[in-house]
């Protein structure tokens, strides 16, 4: 049962089309990512689900219920905004108290001095200062309740912000790239962190955000969203391996896909920089492809056999990996080959360098950038032969 | 470090010429009018420059002044006057700057270009006007009169549309996530983040209105609701002619409550100015 459903969602601002009819289904207790380049929807999508944003067209649906039309208060929907979003003049305490606070109490309760004189509100209060002490507790925030958002690090606003959310037990969660304002070090900290409360918790993430790297470690599935459409969803695994767009191969991956031009030849062979790949794709011979090699499938060798030359222009050390770039005559941007230090300490920038590709590690795309299918057949043939 | 640096330079000398010149300008009145309330008849009218009376006469100008007029009903008034022309000028201001900062509607924009054309409209342009409404009304001569001309601040509006304006969106999403309406999130969101802008305000709005001469001599003829500045000058119509020290005495101390309260809020007067911290 999908837990949090849209279909054919469309977003109009003004004349510009922001969401040209997305469709999606996120299962109960899925971690989902919404990932894409800035000003591809990503956010407005997240907008439209939570409520804040009303869809110009298109059904948005909760547990199977329709929610077009009802308020994000209703909706029963947490989220984790870019800049925390904490209220500045209320305590910790206070902030992660707040949702609990605007369901459990009316108007006339919620009053500072009045509203504790009302029967039964001492109670729940007691109540709601027991949960937020757990949840405090639950991320390591139980020393810092009496402290005002400002006397905070941004790595604890965002657990205050995290504490907010979970502490109301929502349908979902929904995180507006949470991690963007922290430093690459924290980041990666708060990574682990929010993967580790995503299995304790057992519940919906649908996470925005820009960087491919958050999608591909957090994730169970990735949408990867181009100028306001779905591109592509499936595993970290499928997405990287198997784009099936040639901005999915692009966007997704660091350092960037190879992308080398190639010629379909007899029986769907595929010839590129001169160089006959194993894999044979669906197409007539004579048609150009693209071809998409990543780092780590291009491989230097010192044997006679035909192999892609060209030249060291820059080596990138790591310490844990290297970057090579090779200029090969015929494409304009290098090469980009990941080696291990051993494999590249021989290799200097000047010196010449033949590559091969690993075999049937490559992808191919049309013209228009869409991914063609490998023949399966002739991929056996070719491993064979 | 040599002398030289730490001696004023020409520049600096005259830097503080014209700044002590200025302050003179603006205290000397000040000084005059506390120095009159010190003095018997006498010695207010001599040819000489005297700052302090050469016979002290502090406590028969200061309890003429009280028993010449009903000086502390002036003072009530004018704190019920300036207190409701406060409050109620956030209570229409708040939410509408939030509307022009943070809601979008049709209009959104030609409503606050009507908001920025009405700060160009001076107050005495109106006065007949909105005289002759509250005769048809007839609520001339009353703290209505007093009041309700200037509950719709459109200067208020403005202010704290700007500081509005920077206030993060995501605040105010994230607020509607949490359940808190929209009526809500205007007075328990923005009002506690835009306390520097307020107060900035209420400073200006709290002396404007307690020494407006102009609008409470136009609507008010009962002596009871008079508002301090109009009691102060009653003074000058008294039969016997002008008293000027128990006249002074009584400026002195209608002035007195806003000189006690700058003094207070001296900082956050000087913030307000500024537009400093209000971030």
């Amino acid at each position: 049962m999908a837990q949090v459903a849209v279909r054919k969602i469309r977003k109009s601002f003004d004349r510009t089309d922001v969401l040209r009819g997305v469709d999606l289904d996120i299962a109960h207790g899925e971690f989902i990512s919404l990932v894409g380049p800035s000003g591809c929807g990503k956010s407005t999508l997240l907008r439209v689900i939570a409520g804040l944003e009303t869809q110009t067209d298109g059904d948005v649906l909760i547990g199977e219920q329709n929610v077009n039309g009802v308020r994000a208060s209703r909706r029963d929907l947490a989220m984790v905004f870019q800049s925390y979003a904490l209220y500045p003049h209320l305590s910790v305490f206070d902030n992660i108290a707040v949702p609990l606070r605007m369901r459990r109490l009316n108007a006339w309760q919620r009053l500072p001095v009045a509203g504790r004189l009302v029967p039964g509100v001492r109670r729940i209060d007691r109540e709601i200062g027991a949960e937020v002490e757990r949840v405090a507790a639950l991320l390591g925030l139980a020393d810092l309740l009496g402290r005002k958002p400002g006397q905070l690090s941004g790595g604890q606003r965002q657990r205050v912000a995290v504490g907010r959310a979970i502490v109301r037990h929502p349908k979902a969660f929904l995180l507006d790239e949470p991690l963007s304002n922290l430093d690459a070090k924290l980041r990666v900290h708060m990574r682990a962190e929010i993967a580790q409360l995503h299995r304790r918790l057992g519940a919906t993430f649908i996470y925005v955000t820009h960087d491919q790297a958050e999608a591909m470690t957090m994730s169970d599935r990735i949408a990867v969203m181009m100028a306001g459409n779905i591109v592509q969803v499936g595993t970290p695994d499928e997405i990287y391996s198997h784009p099936r767009d040639i901005r999915v191969a692009e966007f997704i991956g660091s350092p960037k896909i190879n992308i080398l031009p190639g010629r379909v030849e007899a029986e769907g062979r595929v010839v590129v920089l001169g160089l006959p790949l194993d894999q044979r794709v669906d197409a007539a011979p004579g048609t150009a492809v693209r071809v998409g090699i990543r780092p780590e499938a291009v491989r230097p060798t010192s044997g006679s056999e035909p192999a892609w030359k060209g030249s060291v222009g820059y080596v990138e050390n790591l310490g844990s990996e290297v970057f090579v770039h090779v200029e090969v005559g015929g494409v304009d941007e290098p090469v980009l080959v990941r080696l291990e230090p051993s494999e590249a300490r021989a290799i200097a920038v000047g010196s010449p360098l033949a590559l091969l590709p690993r075999p049937s590690a490559a992808s191919f795309f049309d013209d228009r950038g869409h991914s063609l299918p490998v023949r399966p057949l002739a991929y056996r043939q070719a491993a064979h032969g | 470090m040599s002398i030289a640096t730490r001696l004023p330079r020409p520049a600096a000398i005259a830097r503080h010429l014209v700044l002590l010149v200025l302050a003179a300008v603006t205290l000397l009145p000040f000084v005059w009018m506390i120095s009159t309330s010190l003095k018997p008849q006498a010695e207010v009218f001599l040819s000489e420059i005297r700052w302090w009376p050469e016979k002290l006469h502090v406590v028969e100008n200061y309890t003429a002044a009280f028993a010449k007029a009903p000086l502390l009903r002036f003072l009530l008034n004018g704190a019920v006057v300036t207190a409701a022309i406060f409050v109620l000028q956030v209570a229409v201001a708040l939410p509408a700057a939030y509307a022009l900062a943070k809601l979008r509607f049709r209009g959104r924009q030609t409503v606050f270009a009507l908001v920025l054309f009405c700060v160009l409209i001076p107050p005495q342009a109106i006065a007949v006007p909105l005289f002759l409404l509250f005769h048809q009304l007839g609520i001339l001569d009353s703290y209505a009169a007093l009041i309700v001309p200037f509950t719709i601040s459109v200067f208020g509006i403005f202010l704290m549309r700007q500081f509005f304006l920077g206030v993060p969106d995501d605040l105010v999403d994230a607020a509607r996530m949490d359940g808190i309406s929209e009526v809500g999130i205007v007075w328990r969101v923005m009002l506690p983040t835009a306390i520097p802008a307020v107060t900035a305000f209420g400073i200006f709005s709290v002396v404007a209105h307690w020494n407006d001469y102009f609008w409470p001599l136009i609507v008010l003829n009962s002596e009871p609701l008079f508002t301090p500045p109009l009691g102060v000058a009653a003074f000058r119509n008294a039969e016997a002619g002008t008293d000027y020290g128990p006249l002074m005495a009584a400026a002195t101390v209608i002035i007195a409550p806003l000189v006690v309260a700058f003094l207070f809020a001296q900082r956050r007067f000087i913030e307000g100015i500024a537009f400093t911290g209000l971030k």
